[in-house]
């Protein structure tokens, strides 16, 4: 019942993104379509601070930075089916936010009236890990209760995704070269390509080892398992810094992640790991980003241009 | 302004494509676990040990296996029945190896009954077991004979055959199920394994039960014209016998070579064409029609040719069974690998052509045992794999209807 009321709710996000960019976009074409009717003199009778050209900006620059993940799961898979212990005994433990990824791309941002609507193209990669521990011990009965093999699975998880962000971003304060501001937005992230590392170690005292070993870890690719689409919702809090013509920014953003990235498909038939018990679970990504970037404004800005008033 | 909003206007298209795009990918991402899986049934005791058999869908959507344990104090191998769901997680387990030993397959599904064959310790006698839905075993049913080496059902004739080591004899066997599950009508020939004074073919045979030597490809069957055959030792070698039930002399015989070369399956087509696949030296050849001379006592094993298949390990055990699939019937062959994976070979029985093959199992060493059809139109897979690369455990495989259709088209 709870996870048919979260797909639901899933379900309902997207619907609702989906549907304010319609409203949004309809509106938009409404005011295009609408009878544009003359003002007289419309030109000379604006004052020239209530043009709304020179109130807005346009903003281009680069932009890099560090995320770092959590994969939270929801239905629980694996390929061993216990006949023995209990279920649970399978189940992953995820590390989160453990492991550091990296993002660069370009920032477009539209500003009007301390609002700006921002594009974020990037290319990103995210990390997640988990691990899973076997036991197999000698049965007393034999008397060979010394027969034990213990096993640690760790799997690091590497997505690289091209990600088309778009936010919202208000300035708190506009009159000062600091300008600190919030952003809410959503991304689509399309997946160009998965790794799984795989690192094996344990013991195995049945084999007279007396310490514990470690093995090489082991890359394969796995692509396959999972979607293209990771979309989601986003929000943050940032610093605008203005120095002569460029801005610089940096901002720290959380990503909450809407629908289930893995494959339920090939969960088990792509999965070159399954004979070590590994079967993605049903996942969502929580991802906190920081960034930073240079902006450069593409009207030129003049500290005497009076009547000037783009970037405020 | 007029740039702005026309680049505005490109930023919410550009987002409600992609979001178009999205809904489409995220909302198929939504696959019935039941319809493909893999899973692996671990048992963390260090010397626990499974050889799986036979496979059977049950009418509850579930799977009952039929497989052996390891027994710690003898070296037959005991009974071991596994109940798991229609999304392969384990149910429940039947441990009969405080009695019963070496089961034999086929398990065999009819009225949603599921039979098997196995022997007591004690004597050897061969016993006939029914379980239900639930893998629950009723009281075993004596068949009046030892050692059970192969059963099959054609439709509600259940056909075994058995060796009986009083008179060193194999003796292939047909008897009549009922709709209550009786049992009944039954009618047998004996023929002797051609034992020399040295005792080499029974010790071969015995050696089949034990975990002491290598398995032999046993079978039984029926032809449409009513002649039965199994595959087992006669007259010294290891042979593929034809037998009309009522005549304590075989009408015709494919030979092998000793015990080195036999066939290691065979499908009965249609009047003298079968299907089968052979084994010779250690070598394996897959034949998918050939026509055999039933009534001839002279024809070799050797002599069919077929496609060899170095990839498969030597002496494969291979299982063969035609099957409908996607409205036309296809021969599908299971083995296993060099490199320890399950091979599907599916080929044409009409062009003889292969039509496609798939390799199931990553990482560990797997073995092949064998397949059966599901109500879905998907096909489950039974085999074992080396957990740890040192724990014998079954596994199953579960191909949906489009993965199945995939290659065998």
């Amino acid at each position: 019942m709870i996870s048919e009321l979260n797909q639901l709710m899933k379900t309902n996000y997207l619907n609702l993104i989906f549907l304010t960019l319609l409203a949004v976009c309809i509106t938009d074409y409404a005011h295009a379509q609408a009878p544009k009717r003359k003002k007289k003199n419309s030109y000379n009778s604006r004052k020239p601070s209530d043009n709304p050209f020179l109130k807005s900006q346009w903003w281009l620059g680069f932009r890099a930075g560090a995320n770092v993940t959590d994969a939270v799961p929801d239905q629980r898979f694996s390929a061993f089916s216990p006949i023995n212990y209990a279920e649970d005994d399978l189940q992953k433990e995820y590390e989160s936010f453990n492991l550091l990824g990296g993002h660069a791309g370009i920032e477009i941002t539209y500003f009007h009236h301390g609002f700006s609507f921002s594009f974020q193209p990037n290319y990103r990669r995210q990390r997640f890990e988990y691990s899973n521990d076997f036991l197999w011990e000698g049965s007393s009965v034999n008397a060979d209760v010394d027969n034990t093999v213990e096993l640690k699975y760790v799997q690091d998880h590497q997505l690289d995704y091209i990600e088309l962000p778009f936010f919202i971003k208000y300035d708190i304060i506009r009159a000062s070269q600091w300008r600190p501001f919030v952003q809410i937005g959503a991304y689509y992230g399309i997946l160009t390509s998965a790794n799984k590392s795989l690192e094996v170690s344990g013991t195995d005292a049945a084999s007279g080892a007396a310490s514990p070993f470690e093995n090489e870890s082991v890359i394969i690719g796995a692509e396959d398992l999972f979607i293209n689409s990771s979309v989601g919702i986003a929000g943050g809090i940032g610093l605008n810094y203005d120095v002569n013509n460029v801005r610089i920014v940096f901002d720290i953003t959380y990503r909450y992640g809407l629908n289930n990235i893995t494959d339920t498909e090939n969960r088990f038939s792509e999965n070159q790991l399954s004979g070590v018990g590994d079967a993605l679970d049903d996942l969502e990504l929580r991802n906190i980003a920081a960034s930073f970037g240079i902006l450069f404004p593409l009207r030129y800005v003049t500290k005497n241009s009076k009547t000037f008033d783009a970037i405020n | 302004m007029r740039l702005t909003n026309l680049t505005m206007r490109y930023f919410i298209y550009i987002l409600l494509i992609c979001t178009a795009f999205v809904s489409c990918d995220i909302s198929d991402n939504d696959v019935d676990p039941a319809n493909s899986f893999l899973k692996i049934y671990d048992n963390n005791t260090f010397d626990a040990d499974f050889t799986p058999i036979d496979v059977q869908q049950t009418s509850d959507g579930g799977y009952l296996v039929l497989g052996a344990s390891k027994l710690d104090n003898s070296l037959f191998n005991g009974v071991y029945l596994m109940k798991v769901d229609e999304t392969g997680t384990f149910v429940s387990e039947q441990n009969l190896s405080e009695q019963f030993i070496s089961p034999a397959g086929e398990l065999m599904k009819l009225n949603n009954n599921y039979y098997f064959m196995a022997m007591t310790e004690t004597d050897w006698n061969a016993f006939l077991f029914v379980a239900n839905d639930s893998g629950n075993v009723a009281t075993p049913i004596p068949l009046g004979a030892n050692y059970p080496l192969s059963a099959t059902l054609v439709d509600n004739e259940l056909i075994y055959s058995n060796y009986n080591n009083g008179n060193q004899q194999i003796q292939i066997s047909r008897a009549i199920i009922g709709e209550n599950g009786s049992v009944g009508n039954f009618q047998g020939q004996s023929f002797s394994i051609g034992e020399g004074e040295d005792g080499a073919i029974e010790e071969i045979i015995l050696d089949h039960f034990t975990r002491t030597n290598r398995k032999f490809p046993f079978f039984v069957g029926k032809t449409s014209n009513n002649l039965y055959f199994y595959n087992g030792f006669y007259n010294f070698t290891f042979s593929t016998v034809f037998v009309d039930i009522t005549d304590n002399e075989p009408v015709g015989q494919i030979q092998g070579t000793r015990e080195t070369a036999g066939l290691s399956s065979a499908v009965h087509l249609s009047g003298n064409e079968f299907a089968i696949s052979r084994f010779e030296d250690g070598d394996n050849f897959i034949v998918p029609q050939t026509t055999v001379n039933v009534t001839s006592l002279t024809e070799s094993s050797v002599n069919i040719t077929g496609n060899p298949f170095p990839e498969l390990i030597d002496d494969a055990p291979i299982k063969l069974k035609q099957l409908e699939i996607d409205g036309r019937f296809v021969l599908l062959y299971g083995s296993t690998t060099r490199s320890g994976q399950i091979i599907l070979l599916a080929y044409s029985p009409d062009t003889q052509e292969l039509l496609g093959t798939k390799y199931l199992g990553f990482s560990n060493p797997y073995r092949f045992a064998s397949f059966n059809l599901t109500d879905d139109n998907g096909l489950i897979v039974l085999g074992s794999t080396s957990v740890a690369g040192r724990f014998e455990r079954f596994c199953l495989f579960k191909l949906s209807t489009e993965e199945l259709a995939e290659f065998t088209n």
